[in-house]
């Protein structure tokens, strides 16, 4: 038994190291408030991200999509993604994130952060 | 038994190193991530292998471990079948130790409804224990299967106010159903069961970046109960047990410790305790796990995210 699992996951941790990406952090960061707008929504996964399927957008209370619309994953960090927002005025704003890691398992997921006055 | 334990604390510690950040598989409804629980059975119906549980109950009569195993396979979209069975240890006080395997246990189950803006998902399934299966040398063998239809259910508490914001990460889940006995001369049972959990992962991700560090942002602590109430006129009290506990999420497999603490006298004089190691294996072998055997998952894919 102990021989069987250490070698079935001995081979699966060594060549089969991909998985669901979920949310690792963000900036601004989750339920955050802060001061002044931001210029870019960054998100950090737990996978690398696949750039043709993922993506990330920013909506304001009213639901209005905000955001510039420039999604990108990092070449360098595949598991940064962002996109480019306009100036906010103060407010409360919700992002939205679908990502799909390199081996296509796919997930979507919300946060919301606060803006306020500079 | 100490060869199973090893090889599994083995198999997790080999993945924990290939696993810097959390990842979850499986039930996703919206941003809720409903963990398969050792005693609720969760109400998603997807691929899960769950190898070993181990429940010691060092006090009862007979003092009892259990070593079980699970393999769940998604048929068609929603719908899945599984296959169970328990190996059993019985050290009576001033008895010969009694061993043997439970009766083979399947499931059927179909996720009938989600609402993934309301983190909520019902399920509709059917338990059948196969009579004649067991050992003989247990006292509990039986010839005669059970049919248990169940009700299975989860709900995020996603909805609360600004003001009630750390209690969002709050979940239950739970299952219900009816044992119906081939032999009508035994005695039918409800069997209800469910998880309270506070995802710690949920407050991270979707409420507040309260900079938790790992290995506590991969926990999530929960109580569980089980319970048992019989149905007929001369039945027991209702037994069953409580069962506070966490859960931790690794990339490949979640490890889960709960203490067992008995409901009443009739449910065991004495505290015990579980520990399950639930393996991920469609993200150990994605290109076997993880898809229906017929049909496409794409649907639930955009809802749950266990694909």
């Amino acid at each position: 038994m102990r021989t069987f699992l250490t070698i079935m996951f001995s081979l699966a941790g060594l060549s089969l190291a991909q998985a669901h990406a979920f949310l690792d952090h963000a900036e601004p960061r989750v339920g955050s408030t802060v001061k002044g707008s931001p210029s870019v929504v960054k998100a950090w996964f737990t996978e690398e991200l696949e750039p043709a399927f993922s993506k990330i957008q920013v909506f304001d209370a009213t639901g209005k999509e905000i955001d510039k619309k420039d999604v990108k994953v990092d070449s360098a960090d595949k598991s940064l993604m962002s996109v480019s927002v306009p100036n906010l005025p103060a407010g409360a704003y919700k992002v939205v994130w679908s990502a799909v890691a390199v081996d296509t398992h796919h997930t979507t997921g919300t946060f919301t952060f606060k803006v306020t006055s500079p | 038994m100490k060869k199973i334990i090893q090889g599994a604390a083995i198999a997790c510690a080999i993945t924990i190193p290939t696993a810097p950040a959390l990842v979850r598989a499986h039930g996703l409804e919206g941003d809720r991530f409903f963990p398969p629980t050792p005693l609720t059975d969760d109400p998603f119906a997807v691929d899960e292998l769950s190898l070993p549980e181990i429940q010691y109950n060092p006090a009862t009569a007979s003092r009892e471990l259990d070593v079980s195993g699970a393999f769940t396979k998604e048929i068609f979209p929603k719908f899945a079948l599984n296959l169970s069975d328990t190996y059993i240890n019985l050290n009576p006080k001033g008895g010969p130790a009694q061993d043997g395997f439970s009766p083979l246990g399947f499931n059927a189950k179909y996720q009938l409804w989600e609402v993934p803006e309301h983190e909520f998902i019902f399920s509709i399934g059917s338990d059948f224990t196969l009579g004649g299966t067991g050992s003989k040398a247990l006292p509990s063998y039986s010839y005669y299967t059970t049919y248990t239809p169940n009700i299975y259910f989860g709900k995020g508490f996603n909805e609360l106010p600004d003001g009630l914001k750390f209690f969002r990460p709050l979940a239950f889940t739970g299952v219900a159903g009816y044992d119906l006995y081939a032999n009508a001369a035994a005695s039918n049972a409800l069997e209800w069961s469910g998880s309270l959990q506070y995802s710690i992962p949920y407050l991270q991700e979707h409420v507040e970046d309260a900079g938790i560090p790992r290995p506590l942002r991969d926990m999530i602590p929960l109580v569980e109960f089980q319970m048992t109430t019989p149905t007929n006129k001369d039945a027991v009290p209702t037994t069953g047990s409580i069962n506070p506990g966490v859960l931790w999420e690794g990339k490949y497999c979640q490890i889960s410790l709960e203490a067992s603490i008995p409901l009443n006298s009739q449910s065991g004089p004495a505290v015990g305790g579980l520990f399950q190691v639930q393996i991920f294996i469609d993200d150990l072998f994605p290109k076997v796990f993880g898809h229906p055997l017929f049909g496409s998952d794409e649907s639930n894919n955009e809802t749950t995210s266990d694909k």
